[in-house]
């Protein structure tokens, strides 16, 4: 039987005592939850956003989600103990991420369920953060919307809200209308967040901006984002060229639905994402791609959550493009 | 360094690496270039055992009353190590040095007694192109260059014999940032390293010689010294300055990361062991002092001090006004290779430097889970896929990992010092080679669930 420490974190010593750690002695490292929170930072912009325009139906989302999930997370922990602890906010940053697509209208009921796969069947039964297969949230939000699909209609959510804007998902229309349904739109209208789409994935301005952040502070790899925005860019382009009147325009694709979302927040989740650099851009691009062909081609409306749990699944096979180790065949 | 907390340091990093390149620590500290001279000390402790180099064996024996500059331990081959301070010869004892290795040693308490005159140890200086005289003179100095190893005379056995050596490497820069000896001696001492440089090229006159040099001492280095040697520049980067990264680009071939560079023909020499050899082939001084810079996180301005032999840590820092009792961890050595110390008894011979903590700075985490952001395996410099490699070690699955060749690991500690977890990589991955060369089955105990 191994022993497990758990739950052991380094204690100060005692005074007058010296302190034994082996090096390297300097750390960036600050722990796990350090680096949750900062996601957790870069999220806030977008639900100061959908705050602003929905008020406290968006709040409700939010703290329903969070709540569910640490509940879920402190209970797993309880019955099962691991060393992936509610204190490392990783549910917390998780339930924000699925709270960002679901409807604002959720039910508790469905945020509820959505939490319990998310947590429990996402994240811990594949043995806790930094072991999952697929993005948790990603998951959870596919199992609901193949559920319950009639409960997770973003258009029917925001009905009652008297917004100059067309009321319907822009990529719905363009599904049905054909690269018609574009003009229905403005460019700033979208930029701004204000379109029909979930709590706050749609809010690609304030997205933005936290995925800036989490670039600029290195939270992230430059080449996820960029391998996807080509990606997404490229396959658009190709098909809007091929059929022009199916096909909405690459922008539209960009700026429509939870696409920036996906392309800072979703594919850039450590654990799912590959680790070298080549096959980080390759991951990047792979989503992107998969992305417009599902949104193309399929029935589903949106579909980033079935582009990122594809891609997901590739990372391994992908990280198998590694550079070779130094010193090994020239000794 | 200034007195950021670790949350700040992360951010404030991560803003600035923008801009930089990799594995950036920390460098162009504030520091005194004057290199200040300490006292003899009230007592020395002086090992005689240093793991794959030598074995020193005793010419004392307690009770004896030694003189400054006496040789007080001689290996087989003839390499000495002298008495620092004149006094009486406590005992012959084992300790534990700054390695961590436990070794015999020999104590010496200061008596105060007068120093062997320079006409007692040396006959003048020695004729340059004399190899044979040279090696005898500076072993008998205890100046010790790789040169004078002319075999494995470490263990019991046979004395093995090892290959002439090709390439000389004069290191004027230390790998770790906070070590600023060699550049301060570099700096200072020019004239002495190019004679330095000049006795090499007597003495191995078929060797390739490099000298490196941080590269802001390029404008007056490279017209000094292009002569003599191939100057290498190295940036301020731990990671572009790592040692065995440094050799293997300059041999051209890459050594094993657990092989002493002796064993392939390669001497990598400090710039302050070619300026002692200078003094001893002149006759001027054997070598009984040595230097080393002092920082740490709270001390604002990095002193470097030269000290005798087998001075105490905790001697060293109190003749600089520090106490150790401000601080909780002494890290002889720099922050990212060095040995955390137990005691403030450990006697300092060969080390380059003392890297103090203060306060309570997180050591690794065990229990910290990895969430494969895979920062370690993008700074590695021999790109082993250390975020695979370090799971798999900790779940039990050694065998697993031969395929991604853990054995290449130096164990730099960059992997450990960019992971947000903290885990104990360096250690895990030490563990496995350990456990791959010696095949013996441990636990790690770390962790085991995730």
């Amino acid at each position: 039987m191994k022993e497990i420490k758990m739950f052991q974190q380094p204690t100060p010593a005692e005074p007058g005592m010296l302190d034994v750690a082996v090096g390297p002695h300097t750390r960036l490292g600050a722990g796990i939850a350090p680096v949750t929170q900062r996601w957790v930072l870069a999220l806030l912009p977008a639900i100061a956003a959908s705050f602003y325009y929905f008020g406290p139906a968006a709040l409700r989302v939010f703290g329903l989600s969070v709540c569910f999930a640490v509940a879920f997370d402190l209970l797993a922990e309880k019955l099962a103990p691991s060393r992936d602890l509610t204190s490392n906010w990783s549910s917390v940053l998780l339930a924000l991420l699925l709270a960002f697509m679901l409807p604002l209208d959720a039910p508790w009921w469905l945020i509820l369920i959505g939490c319990f796969f998310m947590v429990i069947v996402g994240k811990k039964l594949f043995g806790g953060v930094g072991a999952y297969p697929v993005q948790p949230a990603v998951l959870s939000f596919a199992i609901l919307e193949l559920s319950w699909p009639g409960r997770m209609d973003n258009t029917g959510a925001l009905l009652t809200l008297d917004w100059p804007v067309t009321m319907v998902e822009p990529l719905r229309l363009l599904k049905s209308m054909g690269a018609g349904a574009e003009s229905q739109y403005q460019w700033l209208d979208l930029l701004l967040g204000r379109q029909v789409a979930g709590t706050a994935d749609g809010m690609v301005l304030f997205v933005l901006l936290g995925g800036l952040f989490l670039l600029l502070i290195r939270q992230i790899q430059w080449q996820l984002p960029a391998g996807f925005f080509i990606g997404l860019l490229g396959m658009a382009t190709l098909m809007h060229l091929i059929d022009p009147d199916t096909f909405g325009s690459p922008m539209f694709y960009l700026l429509s639905g939870g696409t920036l979302f996906m392309g800072f927040f979703l594919i850039t989740d450590h654990t799912t994402s590959p680790v070298n650099r080549l096959p980080m851009l390759l991951f990047g691009f792979l989503a992107g791609v998969l992305l417009i062909l599902i949104r193309g081609y399929s029935n589903h409306v949106d579909g980033i959550a079935y582009a990122v749990l594809l891609a997901n699944l590739c990372s391994p096979l992908l990280d198998m493009i590694k550079p070779k180790v130094k010193g090994v065949e020239d000794v | 360094m200034g007195h950021a907390t670790y949350d700040e340091k992360y951010i404030m990093q991560g803003l600035l690496s923008l801009f930089r390149k990799k594995g950036k620590v920390s460098d162009s500290m504030n520091h005194d270039p004057v290199i200040h001279q300490v006292d003899d000390p009230d007592q020395v402790v002086i090992p005689l055992d240093y793991p794959h180099r030598v074995r020193y064996l005793p010419t004392v024996k307690a009770g004896d009353t030694v003189r400054k500059g006496q040789v007080i331990g001689r290996s087989r081959l003839g390499n000495c190590t002298l008495a620092t301070i004149s006094g009486k010869v406590r005992e012959i004892t084992s300790v534990w040095t700054a390695q961590s290795v436990h070794s015999p040693a020999v104590v010496i308490d200061n008596d105060g007694g007068s120093p062997m005159a320079l006409e007692e140890i040396f006959d003048g200086p020695v004729p340059p192109d004399n190899l044979e005289l040279s090696v005898d003179r500076i072993r008998a100095a205890g100046v010790n260059p790789p040169w004078a190893f002319t075999g494995r005379d470490y263990g019991e056995g046979e004395i093995e014999d090892l290959p002439p050596i090709e390439t000389v490497i004069v290191t004027g820069v230390r790998q770790e940032s906070t070590i600023l000896t060699s550049q301060l001696l570099l700096e200072q001492q020019a004239d002495k390293v190019a004679e330095g440089l000049r006795r090499i090229a007597a003495q191995l006159p078929e060797a390739r010689i490099w000298l490196t040099a941080p590269e802001h001492f390029r404008s007056w280095a490279e017209p000094t010294f292009s002569e003599l040697a191939t100057v290498d520049f190295l940036p301020e980067l731990y990671s572009a300055r790592i040692e065995r990264e440094v050799v293997t680009r300059l041999f051209g071939r890459r050594i094993p990361s657990r092989d002493n560079y002796r064993y392939h023909g390669i001497g990598v020499m400090d710039v302050e062991y070619l300026l002692a050899m200078v003094d001893a082939l002149d006759g001027v001084s054997p070598f009984l002092q040595k230097c080393l810079t002092i920082t740490g996180d709270t001390i604002d301005q990095a002193v470097t001090v030269r000290f005798p032999l087998g001075s105490s840590l905790e001697y060293i820092l109190s003749s600089q006004g520090l106490q150790l009792s401000d601080f909780t961890r002494p890290v002889v050595g720099g922050p990212m290779m060095g040995f955390a110390q137990y005691s403030g008894k450990t006697p300092i011979t060969y080390n380059n430097g003392i890297f103090l903590i203060a306060g309570d700075v997180a050591p690794f985490d065990s229990s910290a889970p990895c969430i494969f952001c895979g920062r370690c395996t993008r700074v590695c410099p021999v790109n082993i896929q250390v975020h695979l490699v370090n799971r798999m070690i900790e779940f039990g699955q050694i065998e697993a990992t031969r395929e991604l060749n853990p054995e290449a690991c130096h164990e730099c500690g960059l992997c450990a010092h960019v992971c947000p977890a903290q885990r104990p990589i360096v250690q895990l991955l030490h563990f496995c080679n350990h456990e791959m060369s010696h095949g013996e089955r441990y636990t790690w105990t770390g962790g085991g669930a995730s």
